[in-house]
């Protein structure tokens, strides 16, 4: 009886920790949806990009560090790239073509990777001690910490930037009202594409993290892109309140069916809590209802 | 460029033909086309197509991308799978299949078609993966990963070999293929359509959004079902990884390249995702199949280059992209190992450069060598009458208010109209005048206070309720339906009468002339005269417009007043928001003012010219004038 | 110093602004007058480069502007305060302020010290700003929306001043507090569009005005004259 419930426990913190990262992933979900009402349907290509790139980063013999901060800058071009190829055009036509155009560009990012990388899912080599901390009785690895960490870090370094550059100011004005804001001599272009850079460079770091927990190759990217989606759909796309709660609880949830009903049911919940979700309260259950204009 | 050939051939008979010749040639092809492996391609296309003329009621009419179709298809066939199993006959085993995908689709529909844009992506999305999961997780009954094997039963009495059951699907083709076109090209695709284009004046004007959402959804559903009964049948061993993400991909391809909102689109469509896979494995052919599509994506550059313009991304992008995959083909170590690269290519290229598809693209070829008999138009009959005396007050209003925020849009106000009566409601800008009309149309729902149409309480914040109990609107912004014929666009909005009817709608309005036009390429100025004649087409008791006169020219404004004098000849009520003051003197009997949110004055034209608050709330208060400078006076008449 | 030539614009159909030629010089305050949907806010959105316009020209100090967009037109010195105040309401009021000075602000440095200056002379001037100085704009009345507006306005240190229906959804008392703020700029050299649908007030503190009426001008002189003239009336109630 004690042992099945230290067991959930641990199943519930190792999930909740994993879920930062899908929180992270969301992060970025906001961001660019705050600057010009899309996301990329391809997020979870550029996470498993980002993990790979710093694989072949520390293969070059780079130290950990420096090759998680190579991805990030190769996730932050790539958004940037993914906004101006496969959304400017469709929101200034003012149609959803850019659902379809960010699933296509997400497509051909896959492809690359089975054809430079391979199939073959790939070990993440991470300095981290190999032990487990102990903490009431439920061991907690090195690596899980980091994407706690690493997630809770960059959240916060981009909301300290958004509040205390002017830049951050600009993208919020452009959030606000991308009329305005251009009249303040503000490019909202720019502060667009500046949002899509974070957003990619934040799936690339939640691909480093992630890639020493699980391991990286080509499956991993359609089911991250869904679970951040749950989480961002949860917490509201447009509010930066209960993101985490939502990523903690994905997680946890995650695992625990995982453990009581099977690994190949991992998914589920999260699938169903999105639909449920969407169904129940589209603008979020942190989020603030939409009027309709006329 | 060219002189167009008049073939004195009406445009939907000329396709009639075109149809079933493709059809009778497609039927005789296996015996110029010899070989199993051919059969087996030309089965799958046909049934490709039944699937992608089933997304296509998604993607294409409703305008939502729906990433479930492959699931569906799945589910379909799983069901029919498990049916035969259970060893029923071979139209059962068809039922089945249908019913598979059609009750999860519905059942999907209801909630995800509240939703617009990225949310319904999402919630296909994840019902879609959702689906995969439990047929692969459901081990017991499908078998899981391992796959499910069945024995096609016999149709009947007959056992189809494969060219018979090519031919049987072709047959379920032509079928589904014209169920589909005269559904879609009935009052209800029309609705569909209409809703498309706009939701707001789809529901004002009682088309009833959410209904026709869910049907067009069950139907693409159960076509998806139906093609995966065919497919099970067809192919005897089913794997849940078969119906994933890959597929959903391909299907997506299909019905871009080929062109939404068309069956031939998705027959072109499924043609290309039948063959291509088969394409890569030959590399000569697909490479020179790829430099093929390169050079056809130059062709809008130079046009630009020659007339000295600098190329637009949407004309760049789509050669890059088939440059790019020409390359791949010309020098991957493997090309089958870039397919979906190679398809990501060539649907970046088709959604940037060809939006239409290539349906699209050969129609409107089409359009411009050959001319055709244009569909004739019935008489118009009927005009302009009111919907029948009835005792109540058309419009009657209590103390409504409505907030935004901290902003009291709408502050207490109490209004009637009367029988035949057209009042005025103007007032300066963002005053409340658009709230207000919203509010008895029921776009928004009100804080408090009550609106009485016609001697009925609609349902608050429901524009289909208060439609049924005759309001009817037009709007401040062109809420038109511009994928429809101005003659269609009456169609869909009618309660009653046909054709003629509409006609006699258009006449009223003087566009009569313009009755076969999409709106898409209808004038500002008669747009907006369609949509008057979308709302008296509903039989209203009340007809509220929202500044019609709204970037008129000076002649239109000429027809726009003499057309509400005849709609108030003929006795319908209306309630004009209008800016032009001579408009508003004309025809009103009566004028309110609304200032803040309240209605400051009510009186008739010469009244409310005269009314001090009036002038104060257009012109700026005396007191305040003195205030800042005394000694300038505006001279009033 | 701001010349306007054949304006043509609108946004679907038929042109909002028919063919309307201004002129403005440096140091004066202009008014355009008019009813509402008589096309004046049309038309200052096509100055600024919120609107491209159909056809016709705009040049500002000489050099042509037609077409440029929004935040070029702003970086060039001529700025609008744009209709229904648009403050940036998740912000602070500072961080609006802030804002209209974003092009000479350094964009990662230390931009408070660079601009603590000019914030220091808004709130001079706007005693209310300072106090709220860390409120979330959208919490503000519209009369201090309106002010700060206009103070992000001058934190960008225009040239040139366009202001679109400053009176818009406000109380008497407060457009009268709107409009001494105006007046005590032009006073103090500020050259000054204003579109507004209050005729009175408008040309009360104006130099010259235009009437407008469907996109067209109707009449144009001196305001003192405009005042006295009944035609002006007869633009607003026919």
């Amino acid at each position: 009886m004690d042992a099945t419930y230290i067991a959930l426990a641990q199943m519930a913190v190792g999930g909740g920790l994993m879920g930062m990262a899908y929180a992270l992933v969301a992060y970025g979900f906001q961001l660019t949806y705050a600057a010009g009402k899309a996301v990329n349907f391809g997020q979870g290509e550029l996470v498993m990009l980002g993990a790979f790139a710093g694989i072949s980063l520390a293969g070059t013999g780079l130290p950990y560090w420096v090759s998680v901060l190579g991805a990030m800058v190769a996730g932050a071009a790539l958004g940037w790239l993914v906004e101006r190829v496969a959304v400017r055009l469709a929101l200034k036509q003012h149609n959803e073509g850019w659902i379809l155009l960010t699933i296509i560009v997400g497509l051909f990012a896959l492809s690359s990777v089975e054809n430079i990388w391979g199939r073959e899912d790939r070990a993440f080599p991470a300095p981290w001690p190999t032990g487990a901390l102990d903490i009431f009785g439920i061991s907690v690895t090195w690596p899980e910490l980091a994407i706690a960490a690493g997630a809770l870090g960059i959240m916060t370094l981009v909301e300290l930037a958004k509040r205390y550059t002017m830049a951050g100011i600009a993208v919020q004005a452009v959030s606000a009202d991308p009329e305005a804001a251009e009249l303040c001599g503000v490019r909202s272009r720019s502060a667009i594409s500046l949002s899509w850079a974070v957003s990619g460079a934040a799936a690339a770091f939640a691909g480093t993290v992630l890639g020493p927990v699980t391991t990286v190759g080509p499956t991993m990217a359609a089911a991250l892109t869904l679970k951040a989606f749950s989480v961002a759909v949860v917490a509201g796309l447009d509010s930066g309140f209960g993101l985490l709660i939502a990523g903690i609880a994905l997680g946890a949830a995650e695992n625990l069916s995982g453990y009581v009903l099977g690994s190949g049911w991992r998914e589920a919940p999260g699938l169903i809590l999105l639909i449920l979700a969407l169904a129940i309260r589209p603008q979020g259950v942190f989020g603030k209802k939409i009027i309709r204009k006329v | 460029m060219f002189a167009r050939v008049s073939i004195g051939l009406r445009e939907t008979t000329a396709e009639r033909i075109v149809r079933i010749a493709l059809f009778v040639g497609l039927a005789a092809l296996p015996a110029l086309w010899q070989g199993q492996y051919a059969l087996g391609l030309l089965t799958l296309m046909a049934v490709y197509a039944i699937l992608l003329i089933g997304l296509d009621a998604t993607v294409g009419y409703l305008g939502q991308v729906n990433l479930a179709q492959a699931a569906l298809f799945g589910l379909g066939a799983y069901g029919t799978a498990l049916a035969v199993q259970a060893g029923v006959s071979f139209p059962l085993a068809l039922l089945a299949g249908i019913i598979a995908a059609l009750l999860p689709g519905a059942a999907l529909a209801l909630p995800a078609l509240r939703l617009e844009g990225p949310q319904f992506a999402l919630s296909t999305l994840s019902f879609a993966t959702l689906s995969v999961i439990v047929l692969n997780e459901s081990e017991s009954i499908t078998n899981g990963a391992l796959g499910l094997s069945i024995v096609r039963p016999s149709l009947f009495t007959v056992e189809l070999d494969a060219r018979g059951y090519y031919w049987l699907c072709l047959l379920v083709l032509f079928v589904a293929w014209w169920v589909s076109q005269i559904l879609l090209k009935s009052r209800f695709g029309l609705s569909i359509e209409a809703l498309r284009d706009s939701p707001t004046a789809a529901d004002a004007l009682g088309i009833g959004t959410l209904r026709h959402k869910v049907l067009a959804f069950a139907w693409g559903s159960a076509l998806a079902g139906l093609a995966g009964a065919l497919h099970a049948l067809n192919f005897g061993y089913l794997q849940p990884a078969a119906f994933g993400y890959d597929l959903m991909v391909m299907l997506l391809l299909g019905v871009v390249f080929g062109g939404r909102r068309s069956q031939w689109g998705a027959f072109v469509g499924a043609a290309v995702v039948a063959m291509l896979p088969n394409l890569l494995s030959n590399r000569t052919l697909f490479s020179s199949f790829v430099s093929f599509g390169c050079i056809v994506t130059l062709f809008p550059i130079f046009r630009a280059l020659i007339s000295r313009r600098i190329p637009q991304f949407a004309v760049t992008a789509p050669a890059a992209a088939m440059a790019l995959a020409l390359a791949l083909s010309l020098f991957a170590p493997n090309v089958e190992e870039w397919r979906k690269g190679i398809f990501a290519l060539f649907l970046f290229a088709a959604v940037v450069g060809l939006p239409d598809g290539l349906a699209g693209a050969i129609a409107s070829m089409v359009h411009r060598l050959i001319r055709f008999t244009p569909d004739p138009l019935p008489p118009a009959s009927g005009g302009i009458r009111s919907a029948g005396i009835s005792v109540a007050l058309p419009l009657h209003v209590m103390k409504l208010s409505k907030s935004f925020g901290g902003v009291r849009a709408v502050d207490n106000i109490t209004l009637d109209i009367g029988q035949d009566e057209v009042l005025g409601l103007i007032g300066p800008n963002g005053s409340g005048k658009t709230t207000f009309i919203n509010l008895v149309s029921g776009l928004y729902a009100p804080d408090s206070g009550t609106v009485e149409i016609a001697g009925t309480r609609p349902v608050p914040g429901s524009l289909m309720s208060a439609c049924s109990a005759g309001a009817a609107r037009t709007f401040q912004n062109l809420q038109s339906f511009s994928g429809l014929t101005a003659l269609e666009s009456i169609v869909v909005c009618q309660r009653d009468g046909g054709k003629s009817e509409a006609m006699g709608w258009l006449r009223a309005v003087g566009l009569e002339e313009k009755a076969r036009q999409r709106c898409s390429e209808i004038s500002y100025g008669d747009l907006r005269f369609l949509e008057i004649a979308r709302a008296i087409a509903t039989r209203p008791r009340i007809l509220m417009l929202d500044e019609p006169a709204a970037g008129m020219s000076k002649p239109d404004i000429e027809r726009l007043v003499a057309l509400v004098a005849s709609i108030k000849r003929a006795g319908l009520p209306i309630l004009l928001i209008e800016h032009h003051q001579d408009v508003v003197a004309e025809l009103c009997d009566r004028v309110a003012v609304m200032d803040g949110g309240r209605l400051i004055a009510l009186g008739t034209s010469d009244q409310i010219r005269r009314d001090p608050k009036v002038i104060e709330a257009y012109l700026g208060s005396d007191d305040e004038e003195a205030n800042v400078e005394g000694e300038t006076e505006v001279q009033l008449c | 110093m701001l010349n306007v030539e054949n304006l043509h614009a609108g946004y679907s159909g038929d042109d909002a602004v028919r063919g309307i030629s201004l002129q403005v010089a440096e140091g004066s305050c202009v008014a355009l007058v008019g009813a509402n949907g008589a096309g004046k806010s049309t038309l200052v959105k096509a100055l600024c480069g919120l609107l491209i316009p159909r056809s016709g020209r705009v040049s500002f100090d000489g050099k042509e502007i037609t077409g440029l967009p929004a935040s070029e037109v702003a970086r060039r010195g001529l700025c609008l305060c744009p209709e229904g105040r648009r403050v940036f309401g998740p912000l602070t009021v500072e961080e609006n302020l802030l804002l209209g000075a974003y092009p000479r602000l350094p964009s990662f440095g230390p931009f408070r010290r660079a601009a603590s200056s000019d914030l220091k002379h808004i709130y001079g001037m706007f005693s209310r700003l300072g106090e709220r100085r860390l409120q979330q704009a959208g919490s503000l009345s519209g009369g201090e929306q309106q002010m700060l507006a206009i103070g992000r306005v001058l934190m960008a240190k225009p040239r040139f001043m366009v202001l679109d229906e400053p009176s818009m959804g406000l109380a008497p008392v407060v457009v009268k507090e709107v409009f001494e703020a105006i007046r005590t700029l032009h006073a103090s050299g500020m050259t000054i569009l204003l579109s507004e649908q209050f005729a009175r007030i408008a040309l009360a503190i104006s130099d010259r005005a235009y009437i407008i009426e469907r996109g067209s001008v109707v009449l144009e002189g001196p305001s003192k004259e405009l005042a006295k003239n009944p035609g002006v009336m007869a633009a607003y109630l026919g």
